[in-house]
């Protein structure tokens, strides 16, 4: 060891080299092994940092996948209530149909005003004529027939102009038909022609 | 000496394989090649795959997980004037079923499906059983609540081959309210009729869509961290309308009272609102159900109010006198003196009562509704005045509400105009329109002499053909002067309100003053072009006669009980009226009224 420290001495620098004319050759003891850190920990630490990042990147990750099933669950509970919510505005607004409204009246009994007199409240007069409220003007809730006359004659229109377009159908087909036996009793007198 | 020998065992076979393989260096070639080959194709494949077609492959794994759905749009609804739904939107689902898995349980499914969907049994039954086929629609546009449940209520017991998809929904939760003029949706969810289809653009709203990577396609759960684009959905826009929802019902029902009362082929009727041109109720009868329009004929799926012209009849007089009024030409007090007949181009003309000699005053010639009377007054009007003020009341163009089925009605072009013509359009023949337009017409005597555009959209929005419409834009035009305006409205309250004379009392309201003009004008056929003795009934007026309010036109075609203008409209008209002003608080003005001699 010494022998390898020996020809390095001059190469430290010059305070080395002035502490050996200032001394006597004597054995230089062995250095002192490199400071080393202890080598366990370390390895410890980088594996703990190792492994404490897969893991804790796969519990982010599990977690992540989690709330996506729990975003999943969410959504679909929205869409249940939104549907729901619309299912419940439609039967509300079916239930505000007019039509109901006045089939629910007329259960209960009442009718259509036919004049209203109106009371004005600063000099207390009535204004306009009262009438006693009958029947006579409130309309029927539902037609009387089951068809109107011009849906009558729209249907009636609809049904000749199917006959006759059924009709128009037939006679075409019954041409080509004609027609078709025209060509071949020609494709058959033909060969006679040639002959 | 025993590794020798080992080695010398070992070496002989060696040294006999090297002979039957030949020599070392022949095999490292061979070798060589071999090796070489192997990696020109790998080097090939790799160029192949980076080099030629380097995304093919990226996009196929991508693809694999990658979930692309549409996000709906929402359709804007029609709303009456109080924001209440004429038509709205909801999320709906289809049921499908696949027969390749339903057929060995169709039975029971099928019976499952009628319970749960109130489906035919007959006919899922066939459908569930269906060869060859592995797409089947059960039913659709069902609540998503419901068929949601019903599916899933299925996969619990078992039955496979049934799924859901999505098919939005159109409610128009009133019916046949307003259905002439709201339309409907078609299977397709596309626009087929009124205001559905005239402001589809409008409605329509634009689908958005979402891609993200899945799990797995078919639960859809998003995978963190991957892929995820979304555009959003722009939802349609409402549209607000002027149509008042209560009053198109009482409208509609007093309206189909009517005509089945009076054995009409079909009605009409509409509510004005007399200040700001607001159509708050536009009636047909017969009409048809939004929710099932498949049950009508296709001719009645849609406004006949606006696409129908027809002869006005009488009603149109008021129009011809007030223009004669404006000119000054004459007064309410003139006095004519009506013959029996009057010969018009070649033609007598005559009035629909028989009568001798009359001394009426051009109020009694209005009130009573002679014909001649308002020929010979109209006489006074110089050439082509009388078209100008038809014009101008709107006569033989759209109103523009928006909706492109309205006709144009029909004004003779000035080259075609005559005096024989002219005689004929001075009490409504020969002249054609809608009742919308007529309606307009009346509301300009009504409103001071300025006429305004109807509307049928509250504010503003603009149809498919890029007009914008609404109350924003509805112009206002003088048309006569007010003093005109005002002497006309008197003279039409007579016609209810003369004992002697009047034509219509019984479109009196009780407690206020009312003007009106009856109507019946002969019919023209379409197919022959010619009168065939039908004909078209009406009342049009407004109140209260000072202070008008509402303007109200019933027109009815084809009585078949022999009713005049007077007895089938006037009491339509009567309750109408009485039934708005109440509606809208209307108090009466409390003003005498008018009491304008009819005779001399």
């Amino acid at each position: 060891m010494s022998i390898a420290a020996a020809p390095q001495a001059p190469v430290r620098g010059p305070d080395r080299a002035r502490e050996t004319t200032q001394t006597r050759l004597t054995a230089v003891p062995a250095p002192l092994p490199a400071p080393t850190a202890p080598r366990l920990p370390f390895v410890v630490l980088v594996s703990m940092l190792l492994v404490g990042g897969v893991v804790g990147l796969l519990v982010f990750n599990t977690s992540m996948q989690q709330s996506a099933f729990q975003e999943q669950r969410l959504q679909e509970q929205a869409t249940t209530l939104a549907a729901r919510e619309q299912a419940l505005d439609g039967e509300l607004k079916k239930m505000e149909d007019p039509h109901k409204i006045a089939a629910e009246a007329k259960e209960l009994g009442m009718v259509v005003p036919q004049n209203a007199a109106m009371l004005r409240v600063p000099d207390a007069k009535v204004e306009g004529e009262a009438a006693p409220a009958n029947r006579s003007a409130t309309p029927p809730l539902h037609p009387k027939v089951a068809k109107p006359y011009s849906v009558l004659v729209a249907e009636q229109k609809a049904e000749d102009a199917a006959a006759a377009k059924k009709k128009a159908a037939e006679q075409a087909k019954k041409k080509r038909a004609q027609e078709t036996t025209q060509v071949q009793e020609q494709q058959r007198t033909s060969p006679d022609e040639a002959r | 000496m025993a590794e020798r020998q080992v080695k010398r065992k070992v070496r002989r076979p060696a040294q006999k394989a090297t002979q039957r393989r030949g020599p070392v260096h022949i095999r490292l070639r061979v070798g060589f090649i071999l090796v070489a080959m192997v990696l020109s194709v790998f080097g090939g494949r790799l160029v192949q795959l980076q080099g030629i077609d380097p995304h093919s492959y990226a996009a196929m794994a991508a693809a694999e997980n990658v979930v692309d759905v549409v996000l709906p749009a929402e359709r804007g609804e029609i709303l009456d004037r109080d924001g209440e739904a004429l038509a709205d939107s909801a999320d709906g689902l289809m049921v499908l079923a696949d027969p390749k898995q339903t057929k060995k349980d169709a039975a029971a499914i099928a019976a499952f499906l009628a319970k749960e969907l109130g489906v035919d049994y007959a006919t899922a039954l066939a459908k569930l059983r269906k060869d060859g086929s592995r797409f089947q629609y059960i039913k659709r546009q069902v609540p998503a609540t419901q068929a949601t449940a019903a599916v899933e209520k299925a996969a619990k017991q078992g039955y496979q081959g049934l799924w859901t998809s999505r098919d939005p929904l159109r409610n128009y939760p009133n019916g046949d309210v307003a259905a002439n003029l709201v339309g409907f949706l078609g299977n397709d969810q596309r626009p087929l009729a009124g205001l559905e289809s005239a402001f589809d653009k409008h409605l329509a709203g634009k689908d958005g869509h979402a891609e993200y990577d899945a799990t797995s396609p078919i639960s859809g759960t998003r995978m963190p961290l991957g892929t995820n684009n979304r555009v959003a959905p722009v939802d349609g826009n409402d549209l607000k309308l002027t149509i008042d929802r209560d009053l198109q019902y009482y409208v509609q029902q007093t309206l189909m009272d009517a005509v089945q009362k009076s054995r009409a082929e079909s009605g009409m009727a509409v509510v004005m609102d007399t200040q700001t041109g607001e159509i708050l109720s536009l009636a047909d009868y017969p009409t048809f159900d939004a929710r099932d329009p498949a049950a009508s004929p296709k001719t009645l799926r849609g406004s006949n109010a606006l696409s129908n012209v027809y002869e006005p009849g009488s009603v149109q007089k008021v129009l011809t006198v007030a223009g004669l009024l404006d000119q000054g030409l004459v007064s309410p007090s003139t006095r004519i003196k009506v013959p029996e007949s009057y010969m018009s181009g070649g033609a007598p003309i005559r009035d629909w009562y028989p009568h001798g000699v009359e001394k009426l005053t051009l109020a009694g010639v209005i009130a009573k509704s002679s014909n001649i009377g308002t020929v010979m007054a109209a006489d006074k009007y110089a050439d082509g005045q009388l078209r100008e003020y038809l014009s101008a009341f709107g006569m033989g163009r759209r109103t523009g509400l928006g909706l492109d089925t309205e006709s144009n009605g029909l004004l003779a072009s000035p080259e075609t105009w005559n005096a024989a013509d002219e005689d004929r359009i001075d009490f409504g023949q020969s002249i054609s329109v809608n009742a919308v337009q007529m309606t307009a017409a009346l509301n300009t005597i009504a409103n001071g002499g300025v006429r305004i555009d109807p509307s049928l959209i509250a504010g503003g929005a603009t149809n498919n053909s890029g007009a914008e419409v609404g109350t924003d834009t509805a112009q206002r035009t003088r048309v006569v002067s007010q003093d005109a305006a005002a002497q006309t409205a008197e003279m039409m309250e007579r016609v209810i309100n003369d004992p002697v004379n009047g034509t219509a009392k019984q479109a009196a309201v009780p407690g206020y003053r009312v003007s009106g003009k009856t109507g019946t004008a002969q019919r023209v056929n379409s197919e022959c072009k010619c009168y065939d003795g039908t004909n078209t009934v009406s009342f049009g007026g407004f109140a209260p006669t000072d202070d008008p309010r509402f303007t109200v036109y019933v027109a009815i075609h084809d009585p078949a009980n022999g009713g005049g203008g007077g007895s089938v409209t006037g009491p339509v008209f009567s309750q109408i009226m009485s039934f708005a002003l109440r509606r809208y608080g209307v108090p009466p003005t409390g003003t005498e009224p008018s009491k304008m001699p009819t005779g001399w």
